[in-house]
């Protein structure tokens, strides 16, 4: 018993969804994560509120959502279709939509949890030397936050690697294009191929498992480094 | 098992599509038992027929599964934990295509599709069914790029009526139960047409129901009540056949 | 410098939340040498430099060098080097990459070289540190040179050595005065330190509650009886003092007070004349002595017998009571001011007054680097 092409194909979608999550959460979360933990308004309550959202919905309600707002005859759907040609429900570029919501959390509250550690006073220092804003982020910020963005992105990663019921609502279930590892295997369990879910489940687990080992080991060496 | 005097508790496990069906059906007998309801338990429980089919064989606490399809109730039976004499089709599915454009040739509707919803076809009956009518209508090919799979009947219909999917082929069950949901909230939405693919199947979707082991007296009150007149016209007006045996023929 | 390189500062800035403090100066700054800002914790002297630095954004400023506004730049395009009290080294970066963060970025190349400031900071064998490995004098040099190295058009100090201790100071100190020669730039000195102030500063601004109180050079300020300063328990003036010669029998150094202009006449008498410890500066030098008004006393006789050497011959210019027991006499020695802190028992049993001429007797004289009893 060993993997079939269907899931090695499941596997690899797997990764590229997480890697182009990833990527995308880290342009969006930074920002967002820097002002949330620098802006002072009640407004700034309500967006932090809303990012941790899925943390605490079922992402059932997430992917019911995301796919009334995918149709054609709504207005993000409607737009996406208009500007793109193709639909957002059922392709790879919804299920990176969806999983960029569902695993916002996960790389916006280290990377707000870093920046409210990080020393503001640096910033006016480096902006007299004529440092202007993206430098001061690519040169102080990222550097001086690097465990929190290594976290982040370890985070987000991981967490959209395992994601299932967001995938499951919008997704389609097409292989190469929106059948995820977690979805195949839900689909092997259906199916009761217990031999190859166990194939599946367990390399999900171990892999999950390395990632998180990977990433407390760090944070705990930079600890006592530090 | 006990008199009938002694309250029993009946669960019953069913695919998804025959819910709504399901539940007319309990109302019906509680009424026709013409006790004080209280006295009987009835749950219904509802999901996939192979994931209810795989709890099953872990012993979940049902004594009655209507499953989608025949081979999971005979399964059951075979492995022994089934009722081989509670063993029958209770209804026999209509396959439908539904979409928002009329026409009545429903490869014509395929072949313009742009995204096809069905049930998945690896684990549900009614998948397996959309692809067999898929296949017989000549169109697999331009078809399978257009295919989106959902996890069961309801998902696909789901896919459909937020208008992700443009068509769907499920069954006809669904569309009268969501017909019936949609009347009473919009009764002016139209645009919902609905073509029966039964023509275009060599082999009907068969539902068969099995009890567990051991039966209880409410149980067999039930199975009973499934063959009245009132049962069945339950069963055709929620969108099944009936299944064409001497039994039933007999009422 | 002319006065085109004069810098002008006006500023107006409200802080809190119903403009609890206001800052609202106007002023006309030289345009070299250093102006120490001076005044008690929250005058507003830091919010000041922060205004002129950009990073408290003002109501209203105006920042003129030489004929340049910049009052209405970013930050970033103001061009002036802003050393902060608590030093802000890049913790990430070892001393020489703190340095060429700085270097990098410089405003101009017409700045010093980092050979040159490393020198004359004296860090050269610090390059390799972090900055949690310095020691807080350390660190303040460091942040001295890499502001420096960015080649700004004026030097910010906000309260440099505050968080550095007492024996790290005088080092620094020492580095800062000898950045004034090296350097054609402004310095902006922020400070509660009067010590500090009358070693470095050449111009001095005095601030309370964000208003301008007086400003002016520092010899003239320091003795101004009019000015909060003098009140101070270690008020001082600075006298500027030629060197006449050395005695290396006593190995004491004689200074004169007078100029050297009218030094054949009554200039070289003895009685316009300190004599302090063997000095290394060759004679027709200028140094700067600095005379705490607590050292001096007045006698109305030249005392004959007494331990102390420097006994000057002035006119009282002005006399100031302090409080119930105290008193400031100002006198005139040579166009220069000395302060003397007397009793008002004694300022009234010798009939001090307006026009007097009295004897100072001093009891310390401080070099600008040098203590002498």
């Amino acid at each position: 018993m060993s993997l079939l092409p269907s899931d090695i194909t499941a596997l690899w979608l797997t990764l590229q969804l997480a890697a182009v999550t990833t990527v995308i959460l880290m342009v969006v979360g930074a920002p967002l994560a820097w002002w949330l933990s620098r802006s002072e308004s009640r407004f700034a309550s309500v967006i932090e509120a809303t990012v941790a959202l899925p943390l605490i919905l079922p992402p059932t309600v997430i992917g019911f959502y995301l796919l009334m707002a995918f149709s054609p005859d709504n207005f993000l759907g409607g737009s996406w279709l208009a500007l793109t040609g193709q639909s957002l429900a059922f392709t790879f570029s919804g299920l990176v939509v969806g999983s960029v919501i569902y695993s916002l959390p996960f790389v916006v509250q280290p990377l707000q949890s870093g920046f409210q550690h990080f020393d503001h006073k640096l910033l006016e220092a480096a902006e007299t030397m004529g440092a202007g804003t993206l430098d001061r982020f690519l040169n102080l910020i990222i550097p001086l936050t690097r465990r929190a963005f290594a976290t982040a992105a370890l985070l987000g990663f991981a967490h959209t690697m395992g994601e299932f019921g967001v995938v499951l609502m919008i997704g389609g279930n097409i292989p190469g294009e929106t059948q995820v590892l977690s979805i195949a295997l839900y689909d092997h369990v259906e199916a009761l191929d217990y031999g190859r879910a166990h194939w599946l489940a367990g390399g999900l687990l171990a892999f999950s498992f390395a990632l998180l080992i990977l990433l407390y080991g760090f944070n705990r060496n930079k600890g006592l480094k530090s | 098992m006990g008199s009938g005097a002694v309250a029993d508790t009946l669960s019953i496990a069913t695919a998804s599509n025959f819910r709504p069906v399901l539940e007319q059906l309990r109302e019906t007998f509680v009424e026709r038992q013409g006790q004080d309801p209280s006295m009987h338990q009835i749950t219904i429980s509802s999901a996939s027929s192979g994931v209810l089919y795989a709890q099953i064989l872990q012993h979940a606490p049902f004594q009655l599964f209507f499953s989608a399809n025949e081979s999971y109730p005979e399964k059951l039976v075979a492995s022994g934990r089934g009722a081989s004499e509670t063993l029958a089709t209770y209804a026999i599915g209509k396959l439908v295509l539904v979409s928002r454009s009329e026409g009545v040739n429903p490869k014509d509707i395929l072949s313009k599709a742009k995204r096809i919803a069905i049930a998945n076809p690896r684990t549900a009956p009614y998948g397996i069914a959309a692809m067999a009518a898929i296949e017989n209508l000549g169109v697999i090919e331009e078809s399978k790029s257009k295919l989106v799979i959902g996890n069961n009947i309801a998902q696909a219909w789901q896919f459909f009526h937020s208008g992700n999917a443009d068509v769907a082929i499920v069954a006809d069950a669904l569309v009268v139960s969501a017909r019936g949901l949609d009347e009473r909230e919009k009764p002016q939405r139209q645009g919902l047409f609905a073509i029966d693919l039964s023509p275009h199947l060599t082999h009907p979707v068969r539902q068969s129901r099995v009890a567990i082991k051991p039966v209880n007296s409410l149980t067999q009150q039930f199975l009973d009540f499934m063959n009245t007149a009132a049962a069945k016209k339950i069963i055709v007006d929620g969108g099944y056949l009936l299944p064409m045996t001497n039994k039933n023929l007999k009422q | 410098m002319g006065v085109e390189n004069k810098i002008q500062l006006a500023v107006e800035h409200s802080l809190g939340r119903d403009a609890e403090f206001s800052l609202r100066l106007n002023v006309l700054l030289p345009g070299r040498g250093i102006t120490a800002i001076y005044g008690p914790s929250g005058c507003g002297k830091t919010t000041l430099l922060r205004c002129m630095a950009g990073l408290e954004h003002a109501e209203h400023c105006r920042l003129t060098i030489g004929d340049i506004e910049i009052g209405g730049l970013p930050v970033t395009q103001r061009q002036l080097g802003y050393v902060f009290q608590e030093n802000r080294l890049f913790p990430h970066l070892n001393v020489e990459e703190n340095l060429d963060f700085a270097f990098k970025r410089r405003f101009s190349d017409n700045g010093p070289s980092k050979q040159q400031v490393i020198a004359w900071l004296d860090i050269e064998n610090l390059l390799a540190r972090k900055p949690n490995q310095l020691s807080g004098g350390q660190k303040q040099r460091v942040a001295i040179a890499r502001a420096l190295l960015t080649a700004p058009r004026c030097l910010l100090l906000d309260e440099p050595l505050a968080g550095v201790d007492s024996k790290a100071r005088h080092p620094i100190l020492r580095h800062l005065e000898a950045l004034v020669d090296q350097l054609n730039i402004p310095m902006v000195y922020v400070s509660h330190n009067l010590d500090e102030i009358s070693r470095l500063a050449d111009h001095l601004i005095v601030m309370d509650q964000g208003r301008l109180i007086a400003d002016g050079p520092l010899l003239e300020m320091l003795s101004r009886l009019d000015l909060d300063l003098t009140r101070q328990e270690n008020a001082a003036v600075v006298l500027n003092a030629e060197v006449l010669n050395h005695d290396d029998h006593y190995s004491l150094t004689q200074l004169s007070l007078g100029s050297s202009l009218n030094s054949d006449g009554a200039a070289s008498s003895v009685e316009t004349q300190l004599v302090v410890g063997r000095l290394a500066a060759a004679p027709g030098n200028t140094v700067r002595v600095r005379i705490p008004c607590r050292d001096v006393s007045i006698a109305l006789e030249r005392p004959s017998q007494s331990s102390i050497l420097n006994i000057l011959s002035g006119v009282i210019v002005g006399i100031e009571r302090v409080d119930g027991a105290r008193a400031i006499v100002k006198a005139d020695v040579q166009g220069q001011s000395v302060l003397a802190r007397i009793t008002r028992k004694s300022l009234e049993h010798l009939a001090l007054e307006t026009g007097k001429h009295v004897y100072l007797q001093i009891k310390t004289v401080a070099l600008l680097s040098e203590t002498l009893d």
